[in-house]
């Protein structure tokens, strides 16, 4: 990193800080404080969706996946935009009506209290974990890519989104997502005009998109259906709309975003909007990807792109093996370049019978080429059993670290470290509201005024960007039990979605028996987790479905349930 | 659930016209990305 790259990393970040102090300041009240006294307008509601969903892993490991698996990961997002209008229809007018603070308040409203609290302290525990992965994961890639300290980036990234979230709560957060949103994107647009205008001159982009298209990157739409394939059109249909309902339905880190909607159709219209938008932007930053792709078709990429694990390879028993390996992959390039540059000549010739051939070679050697890799990703694997063999996340910051020039890999930086500070901010953000309004004003504080509320919220929100931080600084030594935090979230999603689907449509269960079937739903997503070799995908289907079964099953053996005017 | 009549949304006259507008824009996308498959593939 140069000193221009500094400077324009560091600027955006201290501007970003800066704005948001500067936007939330003279926050007294509650509503302020936590829902930006519900003014907010619909652009800046959709935008916080957006950015609160797309972290840093999103703009890191997106592209490296169509890198290596081709652009199918889109169809996961094919059932969101149904999510949006289903909630739309249901839970923004339910919610706004009843003027609720967090989603876990309405839980008090149509069940009772125990509900509200189990629900409310399941958010804490995935969203509390969840939080930290979000700030550890692009710590632990950027500080392997760049060789920097991963403790104090880590830091870094914690206390500048500690300090604007603590001083402007949920208003300087969603006025800050806008910013860092548009960065991040106009970061990617950036990495994709540089990885078009490094091709070779007689390669445009049509021909970069061809060239992916024979290597079987441009496979945007699978309709095979097959349980076993993780990304084709119904899995994403069904799946993906599981998944949406639950996390923009449930999850008090988006439903805090559309709550500050000034009316029912400002929230509406944010929703709408992402619905709209968020399929193309997966898919841009998944061509992003496959652009890189072609772009290392024709310079040499490294053998594995995590260079820690490379260079502790290199020194070690295995050095011989490794350096075979590089060899293989060496030459095996210089043959893929000289195969892709005939097929682009042969695309442009209209020469259809060496445009086959080419291909068939083409692919051939990509196939080669795949089995050097695994093998190293072996050799790495051999060589320290705790590493992480897969390289895909590496791909796109190895490529923005070697070939942006001058200022842009600060800018390309600063669009990451965007992304994880407004995903971090909204965990913390709503982290900070359930502790308060649904544990501490709940059950320990009643009778506070408002602006002690506040100082509790701002103290809240401190204490979980601390927890965050110091969880992201331990996991470092979790090793193997990183896998089962980064799955927390499938622990209890699918009860959580259980709990909200019987509450919206469910009007004769009451709050006993969907406790009890909340409880038989957590124990049959354990029993999967622990007892069956379940995909962790499918544990949201068994905890959703186990929950909605057993809270029927158990309502049929208790007392009919009183319906109140607030429950309806 | 009591259903309130809510103002219509900015565009489009009625909220159920929006939805169906965001629903047809889904099944553009899918037929566009799958003419995009088929034209690269």
């Amino acid at each position: 990193m140069r000193t221009a790259d500094w400077v324009v990393l560091i600027g955006t970040l201290l501007s970003i800080v800066a704005y948001g102090v500067w936007k939330g300041r003279r926050q007294k009240r509650l509503e302020q404080y936590l829902l930006a006294d519900r003014q907010l307008q619909w652009y800046t509601v959709a935008l916080s969706v957006m950015a609160t969903q797309a972290s840093a892993i999103t703009f890191l490991s997106t592209p490296g996946q169509a890198y290596s698996d081709g652009m199918r990961f889109v169809q996961f997002y094919l059932g969101l935009p149904i999510a949006m209008v289903i909630l739309s229809v249901t839970a923004v007018p339910i919610y706004h009506r009843l003027k609720v603070f967090t989603a876990y308040e309405y839980l008090e409203h149509r069940f009772d209290v125990r509900t509200r609290t189990l629900t409310a302290l399941l958010f804490l525990i995935q969203r509390g974990l969840g939080t930290a992965m979000t700030l550890y994961a692009p710590a632990l890639i950027v500080s392997l890519v760049l060789g920097w300290n991963i403790h104090l980036t880590t830091l870094a990234i914690g206390a500048l989104v500690i300090v604007y979230t603590t001083s402007g709560g949920t208003k300087a957060v969603s006025w800050t997502h806008m910013h860092q949103l548009l960065i991040s994107l106009a970061g990617m647009g950036i990495a994709l005009i540089v990885a078009i205008r490094s091709l070779p001159p007689q390669v445009g982009l049509i021909d970069a998109v061809r060239v992916a298209g024979r290597m079987d990157r441009m496979n945007v739409i699978d309709f095979n259906f097959d349980l076993s394939t993780p990304y084709n059109f119904w899995s994403g249909l069904f799946g993906g709309l599981m998944v949406a309902l639950a996390y923009f339905g449930t999850d008090q880190s988006q439903v805090q975003r559309y709550l500050t909607g000034e009316t029912v159709a400002q929230s509406r219209l944010g929703l709408l909007f992402n619905g709209i938008v968020k399929v193309p932007m997966q898919f841009f930053i998944l061509f992003v990807g496959a652009m890189v792709f072609v772009f290392y078709q024709f310079v040499a990429p490294p053998l594995s792109f995590n260079p820690v694990q490379s260079a502790k390879v290199r020194s070690s028993a295995y050095a011989a093996e490794f350096q075979s390996l590089e060899q293989t992959h060496e030459s095996t390039f210089a043959a893929k370049r000289i195969a892709a540059t005939n097929l682009v000549a042969a695309m442009d010739a209209n020469d259809t019978e060496t445009v086959e051939r080419t291909t068939e070679r083409l692919q051939a050697l990509q196939a080669q080429d795949e089995e050097t890799r695994k093998a190293a990703s072996a050799l790495i694997r051999k060589n320290d059993p705790k590493a992480d063999a897969s390289d895909t996340d590496y791909v796109f910051l190895t490529f923005i670290i070697q070939n942006l020039p001058v200022g842009l890999v600060g800018v390309l930086l600063a669009s990451i470290f965007c992304a994880a500070m407004s995903a971090t901010a909204s965990g913390l953000n709503s982290l900070a509201s359930t502790s308060v309004v649904d544990i501490w004003k709940r059950h320990l504080s009643k009778e506070q005024s408002d602006h002690e509320y506040v100082v509790v919220s701002k103290w809240a929100t401190i204490f979980w960007g601390g927890f965050c931080v110091a969880f992201a600084l331990y996991a470092n030594q979790l090793g193997s039990l990183i896998v089962a935090v980064n799955r927390v979230g499938s622990f209890f999603y699918g009860t959580m979605l259980a709990i909200f689907l019987v509450a919206f449509y469910v009007k004769r269960v009451g709050g006993t028996a969907m406790l009890w079937g909340a409880l038989v739903a957590e124990l049959a997503v354990v029993y999967c987790a622990f007892y069956t070799d379940m995909a962790w995908l499918w544990w949201n289907v068994v905890g959703c479905g186990v929950g909605v079964g057993a809270a029927l099953l158990f309502q049929m053996v208790l007392p009919a349930r009183e319906i109140t005017a607030t429950s309806e | 659930m009591i259903q309130q009549p809510s103002p219509p949304p900015p565009i489009g006259k009625t909220w159920r016209r929006l939805y169906t507008a965001v629903l047809l824009f889904l099944a553009f996308e899918v037929l566009i990305f799958h003419l995009f498959t088929r034209a690269f593939e």
